[in-house]
């Protein structure tokens, strides 16, 4: 698959407002996969991926981190996601309030699961899968 | 057999409020990473916070707790250790509670050099009240109270602590939970303070801080070949880099230097706590040699 067609297929399946954010929503999963990936499993997704996709999960650790959660996945997949709501009017003042995007997160993590694995054949995804965080794990099986 | 403990010991069913992938996240879980890795029980441990997101901390742990006011956490936990030099005192707070609110009682803590531990969640910003620059935004950094860029260069922890005089000093990156378990098992052993600031992206109100940013620049000590914790020169060099290589680790560490509870004299007799324990012990063994002399 081509790089664009992997972003317009991102966009389309979660109807997200523009090409752009689906590009930003795909490279942020993608740099969170590479934090949980080992170098081994990145270079064996390149022959099936686009090569802007190979090169963000070439960025991996050399050595992965266990301890990394779904909660950390999750900072790194929303990177680009706007936390932070209106400015709160109800004290009369200019301070914003927060958005709780941790559906939404979860949910554009799923939208690039689901392209992904369109790209990689059942042995590629569950080789992935088994070195996804658990929750993680739970999404990408289920996209 | 030597049972290792498990870091679930320290779950709690209190719901965790902090934002979907908040660096808090993996301070929580490296503290019970590490305090298990000790083998340390809950009931030894205090954790003390302040004011913040990540003063909420002591709520999602099974150990003893104590939420202060603004800033006071160092205050607190010093006069408990005092009390009771058993217990392991870990103090818990945000860069604006410890380097903004509680700044002075941070210096005096630095030179005081107490048993106990302080593990910095450093978002350089204040989270809990939606945005406003911290002590440790760096200059020019925008939010609502500074929209033209924020005008002070940064608060430097690690620099005030050394010049301060601690005697444990390090850093370590919420994205490396491994890494800062180690580091925070290492501060714990420490005796005298230990300061450990930990990197942390706010995923809400922080946008440029971002696990992406610090990841680009986070390169560990333990790798450097011959950097020497010990060295206070060397440290005092690696405490001024910030930008485009950060440091974590261990950053300077220096052993044998007595603690402040060491050299209280009214110490000397033994802590308030175990002096109470005795207080109480002492009549139940009067009872005891005065039924042993009835019956034995």
């Amino acid at each position: 698959m081509e790089y664009r067609e992997f972003i317009t297929q991102v966009r389309e399946r979660g109807k997200l407002a523009s090409f752009e954010e689906a590009e930003a929503t795909t490279l942020s999963v993608m740099r969170a996969l590479s934090e949980v990936i080992c170098r081994e499993r990145a270079v064996s997704m390149q022959p099936c991926l686009p090569v802007e996709l190979c090169c963000i999960l070439e960025l991996c650790p050399p050595e992965v981190d266990p301890f990394i959660d779904m909660q950390t996945f999750i900072g790194w997949a929303s990177a680009d996601l706007d936390a932070v709501g209106m400015p709160d009017r109800t004290l009369g003042g200019l301070d914003l309030f927060a958005v709780d995007c941790a559906d939404e997160a979860v949910r554009r993590c799923g939208l690039v699961f689901c392209v992904l694995k369109c790209c990689m054949d059942r042995s590629q995804q569950e080789a992935l899968a088994r070195e996804l965080p658990e929750e993680v794990c739970d999404w990408f099986r289920a996209a | 057999m030597v049972t290792r403990m498990d870091a679930k010991i320290y779950d709690t069913t209190v719901e965790v409020t902090w934002c979907a992938g908040c660096g808090d996240f993996a301070i929580l879980k490296a503290l019970k990473l590490a305090l298990a890795d000790l083998e340390i029980a809950p009931h030894q441990v205090l954790l003390v916070s302040g004011i913040g997101c990540g003063s909420k901390l002591p709520d999602y742990m099974n150990a003893n707790g104590y939420m202060t006011i603004h800033g006071r956490p160092l205050a607190v936990a010093t006069g408990a250790k005092l009390a009771n030099p058993e217990l392991h005192v870990i103090v818990v707070n945000g860069d604006g509670d410890s380097y903004g609110i509680g700044g002075n009682h941070f210096v005096h803590t630095c030179r005081r050099n107490p048993n106990i531990t302080q593990i910095v969640e450093n978002n350089q910003i204040y989270g809990l009240t939606k945005g406003q620059y911290s002590p440790t935004s760096d200059a020019g950094f925008i939010t609502t109270t500074s929209p033209d860029g924020a005008i002070e260069a940064a608060f430097n922890p690690a620099a005030i602590a050394l010049a301060a005089g601690a005697t444990f000093i390090a850093r370590s990156f919420s994205g490396d939970p491994k890494h800062m378990a180690g580091v925070i098992a290492q501060g714990v052993r420490h005796r005298g303070y230990a300061l450990i600031d930990v990197l942390q992206p706010c995923v809400t109100f922080n946008r440029v801080n971002t696990y992406a940013w610090y990841r680009e620049r986070v390169y560990h000590l333990e790798e450097e070949e011959g950097y020497e914790p010990s060295d206070r020169t060397a440290a005092w060099h690696k405490a001024q880099e910030w930008g485009e290589r950060i440091p974590v680790g261990v950053i300077y560490q220096v052993e044998g230097v007595p603690t402040y509870e060491d050299q209280v004299k009214a110490l000397e007799g033994g802590s308030p706590v175990s002096r109470l324990l005795e207080l109480a012990r002492a009549p139940a063994l009067e009872q005891y040699e005065s039924l042993k002399e009835q019956f034995v």
